[in-house]
């Protein structure tokens, strides 16, 4: 009797727990993201922060360009520091250049052009620590203003950040876009250019980086976008002409003059443009190469290409390629060195600069068979420039400068640090 | 307007029932036996019941039992929804004779997760994704037939597991402003059968 008692009862608990919890019974989703919402300024109030200011601590390092005794450094977005390199064993800042927006640098004689968002500027560098705006060329990059057609100042603006907010949602109602939560409120190519750096120019102006976006080469200056290549007219430097747009492909990255040509680093190719109608630049040749990031430079024989992982592509290639160019029209892949995740490279005679762990310098005489020189680790490189017997190095906390004009004995003359 | 308020009425007095029931038990005890320390393995297998349906389970319990109560560590297999393995800390308290036992029982313990290929599959148009272990509990009560030196066991709770998951995905090229990090939270709240032997 007792046992059908304890029976009844645990029956009736049983169904009592199921009643009690049956409303508990749910799969729940929540997702949590931060949204991102666009910050826009009028472009004629940018215009007006543009000039030169007191020397500033270097925090976020980009492209670099060299002129004589003078340094150009990128403070990414920013603007630009200017460094008098007088005694490279002691460089010394001398004053900030505030550009905002800025990623990327040219130079023509006294004539440094930056862009700024949408607009390229040229100013007057004759007194570096004074400079002067004489023009600026309005939306020549119409991907990074928000009112693309137009040429008014007065009416364009431009995305300069975002604010972030924490949002926790349900996963079943996020408005989501190939599961994006912020895709919708984004358009345009807004942060292309802060993206990648280094920096370029022809050896007639000054000397730029491998990861650069513009090159100046006599009278023109080429400026890249992920997808378009822009001409400029800078036979009268203080005034820059707009000549034309050509869609040269998809994720362009670098630019790099050499020998009357250009050298276009992209996600997944290099390819080559002539420039015998310097106005109007024709594509010679194109070799295709797994998705990653990749810098190029060239010499009179070969183009050196360095690959690496990045978001986006999905691979995982980190490698030097070195291409012959004895066919202009078709370079051909020659040989490949594996490597940790290489950054810019640049090139001096025989010496290989490559910054991949550290700082690698190789003796280039034999390409298919490299010969480590030397390896500075400890540093986190992004771009090089080797000129003159001395190696500009850009890392991650600042510039150094290494002597290598003896190649058996290269030697640390300057770190100038934030 | 009305069905909510009977539903709150006929679940209380159903929880009041089962507190009789529980005072009746505790009364139905006669005496305290001198106290007893022996190991405990309790292997069940079951049912899970959710929004998502039914799912399969299979549990180890094992422990030290003193007199009417018992604690150990538990480990499984939880196929509800997001498969998983359960890891936990379980308590028991018996009640009845050595005819027949009542036992209320308490889980607490981590979820950790073994997807299935498909379930992973669900993923890959992601960039990165992650998923990280949650919080599995268990409650309920269930019935001991003693057989010999072991025992049969069947028992019936509400459990509740969670899984954390971190996500990056790709963000079109028309697109390119920050990345697409979001986190995720999934929490499911099921009803457990379970039968098995305890030895």
């Amino acid at each position: 009797m007792r046992k059908n008692i304890f029976t009844a009862q645990l029956l009736i608990t049983s169904l009592a727990m199921v009643f009690l919890f049956s409303s508990c019974l749910k799969d729940n989703c929540r997702r949590t993201y931060k949204i991102f919402t666009p910050v826009f300024k009028p472009l004629k109030e940018l215009r007006a922060e543009v000039k030169s200011q007191p020397a500033a601590p270097v925090l976020n390092t980009g492209k670099l360009y060299i002129k004589g005794n003078w340094i150009f450094l990128n403070e990414v977005n920013k603007g630009i520091h200017v460094i008098d390199n007088s005694n490279p064993a002691h460089p010394v800042k001398t004053s900030f250049i505030n550009i905002p927006g800025n990623a990327d640098i040219g130079l023509k004689g006294n004539i440094l052009y930056a862009d700024m968002y949408c607009d390229l500027l040229a100013a007057d560098i004759s007194n570096p620590k004074n400079i002067t705006v004489a023009k600026f060329l309005t939306n020549t990059f119409p991907d990074k203003s928000y009112s693309s057609n137009s040429t008014n100042p007065d009416s364009i603006k431009v995305l300069i950040s975002f604010t972030a907010k924490d949002t926790t949602v349900s996963c079943a109602i996020n408005p989501v876009i190939l599961n994006c939560p912020n895709c919708g409120i984004f358009y345009n190519d807004v942060l292309a250019s802060a993206l990648y750096s280094g920096s370029s120019a022809a050896k007639a102006a000054g000397v730029a980086g491998s990861m650069a976006r513009f090159a100046t080469v006599n009278n023109y200056m080429y400026a890249v976008t992920t997808r378009d290549m822009n001409v400029i007219d800078i036979t009268n430097s203080a005034d820059p002409l707009f000549v034309k747009k050509k869609t040269i492909g998809f994720d362009i990255e670098t630019i790099f003059p050499f020998n009357n040509q250009l050298f276009i680093g992209a996600g997944s190719s290099m390819s080559v443009f002539n420039l015998q109608n310097p106005a109007d630049p024709t594509q010679q040749s194109f070799n295709g190469h797994w998705c990653s990031r990749d810098p190029v430079v060239a010499d009179e024989k070969y183009a050196y290409v360095t690959l690496h992982e990045a978001n986006g592509c999905n691979s995982i290639i980190n490698q030097l390629e070195i291409y012959s160019l004895a066919n202009p029209t078709s370079p051909s892949l020659i040989t490949q060195y594996p490597m940790t995740r290489p950054m810019g490279l640049s090139k001096d005679g025989d010496l290989l600069f490559i910054c991949d762990d550290g700082l690698k310098i190789y003796d280039a005489k034999n390409v298919g068979s490299l010969k480590l020189v030397k390896h500075i680790t400890g540093v986190n490189t992004y771009d090089v420039i080797a000129y003159g017997g001395i190696a500009y190095v850009v890392t991650k906390d600042g510039l150094y400068q290494y002597d290598y004009s003896n190649s058996s004995d290269i030697r640390l003359l300057s770190k100038l640090l934030k | 307007m009305t069905f909510p308020i009977i539903n709150v009425i006929m679940r209380t007095s159903i929880f009041i029932c089962c507190l009789l029931a529980g005072v009746q038990l505790l009364h139905a005890q006669k005496g305290s036996a001198p106290p007893v320390i022996k190991f405990r393995s309790i292997n069940n297998i079951g049912v899970l019941q959710g929004e998502s349906g039914a799912a399969f389970q299979w549990q180890s319990v094992n422990g030290v039992q003193y007199n009417t109560w018992f604690a150990g560590i538990g480990a499984g297999m939880d196929y509800y929804k997001y498969r998983g393995v359960p890891l936990f800390f379980d308590v028991r308290k018996e009640f009845g004779t050595t005819t027949g036992k009542i036992f209320v029982y308490g889980d607490l313990g981590i979820h950790f997760n073994a997807l299935t290929t498909k379930q992973k599959e669900e993923n890959q148009y992601s960039f990165v994704y992650e998923f990280h272990k949650g919080l599995y509990t268990d409650i309920g009560l269930g019935y001991i037939v003693p057989m010999h030196a072991s025992g049969f066991v069947v028992s019936v709770g509400y459990t509740y597991k969670t899984l954390n998951q971190s996500k990056e995905d790709y963000t079109p090229a028309e697109y390119p402003g920050p990345p697409a990090r979001s986190n995720i939270r999934y929490t499911m709240g099921r009803i457990s059968f379970k039968v098995g032997l305890r030895f």
